[in-house]
């Protein structure tokens, strides 16, 4: 990993208007056992607002920030974004299915706030929305 | 007990494993580089492209310039081909790991990569702002993903996004009409066939960008009748209206999102 990061660029709370902290720095399979010291960017945070303003109804998240140990556990590149804080996995809803049409729509409302990497439903086999900002 | 997790979470960070590049501490050999970032060694490609990465993409040398983007052909190629057979592309190659070289490429500012970054739709806005800053050096390249039939609705998009963009601000040159014409061309086709509803959208939005006459007839046809949307063979409900909604913004206006 190239990046290290700084004291300051660690949070312990400060969900965003409807994302709450635990979802944005959660989602591991086993546990989060740096909570609830986290790193989310403004961009992160600010991207997904916008997306879910854009889109019109509540988004769900699956894997926000991901400290080195916990992004390995899923397999994730050395240096993913969301080890960054700058990441995010996304569902329509809580029970993570949807249509490839119904990704799109989302994909298109994360589209049209500048992101840095937006993941097209193939990428993964569980086709989650990849999206960072 | 915070102060600990903290600590042991910042020791993790800093003592996470590292890819070391392979000649880090002197000048690199670039030609090595080049070639473990060809060869099938996994963790010796990713090492390579971090060696790349920290030597900086205004100073590569041609040999691993060269390299890097023969690697975002490939991967391309694998894209292409993992979807053509209905596939996961995960299951071959870390989508992520593809979008950051995407960017480095992109960061390249190499023209002999602008074929390449047209059809890296994984980068994001950096690739597609980098496809923009070549202005009409990038449209035929971009105009053949565009208007081609065998393209993925996702490249078609990223293409149609890209061309927005150097319409929108060509740069310090205008477009020649030639290249106009062939933007126009394109986003004509696309308004007039069955695209993909996403390929639609950005159909739009470039034809608001180039204020071509005939093409915002054709906006202003799909804004304010549902038949003509559903003849481009989107009919779901909510499609329909969010595609009226997006051609009524653009006749009225609204810029479409996101800007160059």
């Amino acid at each position: 990993m190239s990046w290290i990061p700084a004291c300051e660029d660690f949070a312990s709370g400060g969900g965003t208007a409807h994302f709450s902290w635990d979802e944005l720095n959660g989602g591991f399979s086993d546990g989060n056992s740096h909570a609830p010291w986290g790193i989310v960017t403004t961009a992160l945070a600010g991207g997904l607002e916008a997306t879910r303003a854009n889109y019109g109804a509540p988004v769900y998240l699956s894997s926000g920030y991901r400290c080195p140990h916990g992004n390995a556990q899923v397999g994730g590149v050395r240096d993913s974004l969301h080890v960054h804080g700058r990441a995010a996995d996304m569902f329509r809803n809580a029970s993570h299915t949807w249509t490839e049409q119904e990704f799109n729509v989302l994909k298109a409302a994360a589209g049209a706030t500048n992101p840095i990497e937006s993941f097209a439903y193939n990428r993964y086999a569980d086709h989650h929305y990849h999206v960072a900002w | 007990m915070r102060t600990a997790c903290f600590v042991t979470l910042v020791m993790c960070a800093v003592l996470a494993p590292v890819d070391r590049p392979a000649l880090a501490q002197s000048e690199p050999d670039e030609r090595a580089l080049a070639q473990q970032l060809l060869g099938t060694d996994r963790r010796a490609r990713a090492a390579a492209f971090q060696a790349a990465r920290t030597i900086g993409a205004r100073a590569v040398g041609p040999e691993l310039r060269a390299a890097l983007i023969a690697l975002l052909e490939r991967q391309n190629r694998l894209v292409a081909e993992v979807t053509r057979r209905g596939g996961i592309v995960a299951d071959y190659e870390d989508p992520e790991f593809m979008a950051a070289l995407a960017r480095f490429v992109a960061e390249l500012q190499d023209p002999a990569a602008i074929p390449v970054l047209a059809e890296a739709v994984d980068g994001g806005l950096p690739v597609i702002r980098a496809l923009a800053r070549f202005g009409e050096r990038a449209v035929p390249a971009l105009v053949a993903v565009a208007a081609s039939a065998d393209r993925h609705y996702t490249e078609v998009d990223h293409a149609l996004r890209a061309l927005r963009f150097i319409v929108e601000d060509p740069g310090s040159h205008p477009l020649s009409t030639r290249a106009r014409e062939a933007v126009r061309v394109v986003v004509r086709a696309r308004l007039t066939g069955t695209p993909y509803f996403t390929t639609l959208w950005q159909a739009i939005d470039l034809a608001a960008a180039l204020d071509d006459p005939e093409l915002m007839a054709i906006v202003t046809a799909l804004a304010h009748d549902t038949r003509e949307v559903m003849a481009r063979g989107v009919t779901d409900p909510e499609l329909v209206r969010r595609t009226q909604e997006l051609a009524r913004d653009r006749l009225a206006g609204f810029p479409p999102q996101p800007r160059r």
